[in-house]
């Protein structure tokens, strides 16, 4: 895996159960030493300078555990004293925006309110690399539109957040970039718009006559994945002119051509190293 | 070391440490305090018995029964099986909390994100049980102390010698 996140980017990061995403996080923050080649964050050796990498990074698990006895109040006061500074202050400033109370026993909170506590102990240091692994996933959706605009935030600001997730519609509202990993290999890493790009565009042809259609064959530009009747639907690579060209003339009724959601993206990525694999 | 940890190890394990010692002090304040008094009843029983004499020197390799007396008797609070098994129960509870409970709760993840290495979280929360484990007995001492206030000075056994059992006892509870 050869993965580069730039300062001040929205990093999204992609992949199924067991694809290796908490792993390359795992690495990233010197939980595990990579077996093979290298891994860098702020140009200083993962394994070898871990401690100094992590007094400015802000990491929330994807499985967050903390003490049953623990509150926000002292969880702060504790993750200060760990880092030498006092987080209070800021701990509140979040708590507020969140809407938690920090006296509640980490015992007594649901998973969202422990969800928010991970958030507000990842950011309270305003760590210049936020690493999250599945942040929002227990958060209802006026909370998760509080914790995007955070990170959006967090990210206009230059500081570097790397998101994993499942949820592809949450990367695709919340990312510029994205990677997605399958079985420890990265299939794609580029920018959204790069990636539907070159990913092509969606298109449904629907016909006036399914007879005018016999024996019409689609061109090499247009793969067509369905071919229902009156109706074609497949994927345009390159230009959408050429095939306003080929349509020319043609009984068509409608056409629509759009740019595939993440999902689709998502699939098909996956079909295709899939395929590559064998 | 890092005060942090050592703060949240602190906070993990005093409430076990507090209760384990209160009820320490109490069984080894009412064992010092009424092993004495059945020994001295005791030893003259033993001293008469001769079939009991002869199986504890088999046993022993010694003759003990002229020796037995208060302060034998008041060394048993120490190998009692309730304040054996309350220190024991202590060092289990600390160590299958920090620094290795930490893994099996899930919470080992939270503390490797925060600029700590390793040896830092072992050696930090391996202090904190280590001084738990001698406020555990300290709390069991001071029972022992307390019980024998109510003997007279002579049947109070000497505090060199309970210091050593303690140390032994310290070293055997730190080891395991």
């Amino acid at each position: 895996m050869s993965l580069s996140v730039g300062e001040g980017t929205l990093f999204g990061f992609l992949g199924p159960n067991g694809a290796g995403k908490t792993t390359t996080i795992r690495v990233m923050l010197g939980f595990l030493r990579p077996t093979t080649g290298t891994a860098r964050t702020f140009g200083l050796d993962c394994w070898r300078d871990s401690k100094a990498i992590k007094r400015d990074v802000g990491y929330l698990p994807g499985d967050l555990r903390l003490p049953a006895w623990m509150n926000g109040e002292n969880a702060l006061s504790i993750f200060g004293a760990v880092r030498g500074r006092d987080l209070r202050r800021s701990g509140r400033e979040l708590a507020d925006k969140f809407d938690l109370d920090l006296r509640v026993k980490v015992r007594d909170m649901s998973r969202g309110m422990r969800q928010k506590l991970g958030l507000i102990l990842a950011l309270a240091h305003s760590p210049r690399l936020l690493v999250l692994d599945e942040p929002t996933s227990a958060l209802d959706p006026l909370m998760q539109q509080a914790v995007h605009r955070l990170l959006r935030e967090l990210a206009a600001a230059g500081h570097t957040v790397f998101f994993s997730s499942h949820s592809l519609a949450e990367v695709e509202q919340l990312c510029e970039r994205v990677a997605i990993v399958r079985e420890g290999e990265l299939v794609a890493d580029e920018s959204l718009a790069a990636l539907r790009q070159r990913a092509g565009h969606e298109v449904i042809i629907r016909w006036k006559d399914e007879s005018q259609t016999r024996g019409l064959e689609p061109p090499a530009f247009l793969k067509l994945t369905r071919r229902e009747g009156a109706e074609w639907r497949g994927t345009l690579e390159g230009p959408a002119h050429r095939l306003v060209d080929f349509l020319a003339g043609k009984p068509v009724e409608d056409l629509s051509i759009g740019r595939p959601d993440l999902e689709t993206l998502f699939a098909r990525y996956y079909q295709r190293s899939r395929e590559g694999g064998r | 070391m890092n005060r942090g940890l050592i703060i949240r190890a602190l906070r993990e394990l005093w409430p076990t440490t507090l209760v384990l010692g209160l009820v320490l002090i109490g069984v080894e304040a009412m064992l010092g305090f009424v092993l004495p008094k059945f020994g001295s009843q005791i030893a003259q029983e033993w001293l008469q018995m001769e079939f009991a004499r002869g199986i504890m020197q088999a046993m022993l390799g010694t003759e003990i029964a002229e020796r037995i007396g208060p302060q034998m008797f008041q060394a048993m609070a120490w190998v009692h099986p309730v304040p054996l098994a309350l220190t024991w129960a202590h060092a289990l509870l600390c160590c299958t909390r920090v620094p290795a409970g930490e893994v099996d709760r899930g919470t080992a993840d939270v503390l490797l994100g925060l600029p700590v290495s390793r040896w830092e979280v072992f050696i930090s929360e391996t202090m904190v049980w280590l001084v738990c484990g001698a406020g555990i007995l300290a709390a069991a001492l001071a029972g022992n102390l307390l019980g024998g206030l109510g003997l007279p000075a002579e049947q109070r056994p000497p505090l060199a010698r309970v210091l050593i059992v303690l140390i032994n006892l310290y070293c055997r509870m730190a080891r395991s």
